[in-house]
């Protein structure tokens, strides 16, 4: 699903100061697909890490 | 940060961004999704694509639109974006390419910016499968790992 991104909100998009102009309704799947195959590929490098200081900088769950 | 973020669209969820990277000579549409580790639901890993007119996903373009500063400074915005839903969560950040041309860029330009981002988040660079530190320049780091930093 892609949302509709119109010239006239490109406009604004380019333009805005503010960092958040809208909330779309979703164009996302294949980003997150894409997302997928990368946490595929890096997911050794978290296996047995050591969360102490993590822990230490903040609550984490 | 010294470049400005550019503007981006945000999902309810705070996990999918888009944004124009803009130059004189072309306009590249990028987004940044962040996704949940599915064997580690601490972490969530951030992708930043670039999407190209019909919409296919490309995590391996190099735009070269002379605004690697302002899209960091973007990419920062978003982190702090997901960390005002998610803020006992952890950041992993990961170069696409095998080669490490990206990561090398990346800790180039978090060192540059080391100051201001240190003041949002903690940093800390990952040196091989579960070692990982607080970021220092010129370490020669696989990934970065970023968490919020808390109020004193």
């Amino acid at each position: 699903m892609t949302s509709i991104i119109t010239q006239k909100s490109k406009k604004r998009l380019t333009g805005a100061k503010d960092k958040i102009v809208s909330s779309p309704k979703g164009q996302y799947e294949s980003i997150q697909a894409a997302s997928a195959a990368k946490i595929a590929r890096s997911a050794h490098l978290l296996e047995n890490i050591d969360l102490t200081l993590f822990k230490q900088n903040g609550h984490i769950e | 940060m010294t470049e400005p973020p550019y503007p981006f669209l945000v999902s309810n969820n705070a996990l999918d961004y888009s944004f124009e990277s803009v130059s004189d000579s072309k306009i590249v549409n990028k987004a940044i999704a962040f996704q949940m580790f599915p064997g580690n639901p601490i972490f969530y890993n951030m992708a930043l694509v670039d999407v190209d007119d019909t919409g296919k996903i490309n995590d391996l373009a190099i735009s070269n639109n002379q605004d690697m500063a302002r899209v960091l400074a973007t990419v920062l915005n978003a982190l702090l974006t997901f960390f005002g839903k998610y803020p006992n969560k952890l950041v992993h950040f990961k170069g696409s390419d095998e080669e490490g041309f990206r990561i090398r860029l990346y800790r180039i330009v978090i060192a540059r910016e080391l100051s201001k981002a240190n003041e949002l988040s903690e940093i800390y660079g990952q040196l091989s499968t579960g070692s990982y530190e607080y970021f220092q320049p010129n370490r020669p780091y696989i990934a970065f790992i970023f968490q919020l930093r808390q109020k004193p």
